[in-house]
């Protein structure tokens, strides 16, 4: 076999919203994100992996897609072309105030300035969208927009102006002395504004079918000592725009299934928190029979192999590091069952 | 357009997969909406051996 075997495209999923001990907070599954990528030479992941507010990390290897987008890929439905650069449209929430705004458009600015991103237009909101946030039964987070029509209508306007994706920011409801917020900042809990931020980005991709991605706008908290470092990313501005302009400025474009060069029928293996594997990508990725490595990844969610009855059929890491070694090993050919011990038995066939 | 957000659980025939989940899941909600996004959040099987999903979703409307 070649040294150097060709790249097996991963599918890295870390639902948003559920509380996962690494990628529940600010982009904190990046570092291994980076480890996946650099074991499969082609990860596929989405924003909540990637976004760490004013941190970010830029790599070739990874292919940055919205989770509607993600499901829609996974399925089959949409594949994705790589391209050298995005032209990303920014929509403002009208519910923003004005200098929370500029604070925004500064950031945009400082992209464009000292990382050579290509930003713009910019647009406002006919309305203000009127973003809520509601918790369901199981804890995870959602959230609905009162004004969902004058998003689209924003996003339209957008990419009819040239725009080939489009980061939004919205303006969040402020709620300091939450003691949810408080449960984040510690390192605990759930993030509350994620499951909003969720259905704010798969409207846009649902309905335009280019890459995009949310940052909410919030008010600047007071300084905790006790701040968790995974949520430390989100205290370094006033904005959580940065990571999404550099995560959309090479986002791939989301095309017909035969249309682009990443197709799900490529997909080696899809990576999943053990307890989460309810949701619509890694249930595609079931049904298309793509090879499932768990991570021992605690969440708000018990949605595990044993619940679904595929545990015969999954591999299990107790760690990133350990999946990213599994990765590898499919790479390079090596069967994951003979790197484990006692070594299983050779099945005989009557 | 309305967004709104369900919160239900659906019986898990025995007929149907895990292979088949995802679509057996998008067609009971399809039902409430065009999906927008949703998950599974947890299996249960009760005292007579059905097994229930807790869904949760957003669907358009």
């Amino acid at each position: 076999m070649s040294s150097h075997p060709q790249p097996l495209p991963v599918l890295m999923v870390v639902p948003t919203g559920i509380g996962c001990t690494t990628g529940g907070f600010a982009g904190d599954a990046l570092p291994s994100a980076r480890l996946l990528a650099a074991a499969s030479g082609c990860l596929i992941t989405h924003p909540n992996v990637m976004n760490g507010a004013a941190l970010y990390w830029s790599d070739d290897r990874i292919h940055y897609v919205e989770g509607y987008g993600l499901d829609r890929f996974a399925a089959g439905d949409w594949s994705l072309r790589p391209v050298r650069r995005q032209r990303i449209g920014l929509l403002l929430d009208a519910g923003i105030e004005a200098e929370l705004a500029q604070r925004q458009i500064q950031v945009a600015e400082g992209c464009r300035a000292t990382l050579g991103l290509e930003i713009g237009p910019v647009l406002t909101t006919d309305q203000p969208l009127q973003v809520s946030l509601e918790q369901g039964s199981s804890g995870v987070s959602w959230g609905r927009l009162g004004c969902p029509d004058a998003l689209l209508r924003g996003g339209e306007r957008l990419m009819q102006a040239g725009a080939t994706s489009i980061a939004v920011v919205a303006r969040f409801p402020d709620d300091p002395a939450s003691d949810a917020l408080a449960a984040y900042r510690a390192g605990s809990g759930v993030d509350a504004l994620a499951g909003a931020e969720a259905v704010i980005s798969h409207l846009l991709v649902q309905h335009l079918q280019i890459p995009c991605a949310h940052a909410p706008a919030l008010a600047p908290l007071p300084v905790d000592p006790q701040l968790d470092p995974r949520a430390a990313g989100e205290e370094l501005g006033y904005t959580f725009l940065a990571c999404v302009l550099v995560g959309l400025s090479r986002a791939p474009d989301l095309v017909e299934a035969d249309a682009g060069l990443i197709h799900s029928d490529q997909l080696g293996a899809v990576v999943a928190p053990a307890g989460a594997l309810g949701g619509e990508a890694v249930l595609a990725c079931l049904e298309r029979g793509v090879p499932l490595i768990t991570v021992a990844n605690a969440s708000v969610l018990q949605v595990t192999a044993e619940a679904l009855g595929i545990s015969a059929s999954v591999v299990s890491a107790s760690s990133y590091a350990e999946a990213a070694g599994l990765v590898l090993a499919l790479r390079e050919g090596v069967s994951p069952a003979a790197l484990q011990r006692p070594l299983s038995a050779m099945k005989y066939l009557a | 357009m309305n967004l709104r957000r369900l919160d239900q659980q659906l019986a898990w025939p025995d007929a149907v997969p895990t292979k088949e989940l995802r679509e057996f899941v998008r067609s009971q909600l399809q039902l409430e909406g065009e999906l927008l996004r949703w998950a599974i959040t947890s299996v249960n099987q009760d005292s007579s051996g059905v097994r229930w999903l807790q869904v949760e979703a957003v669907v358009q409307e």
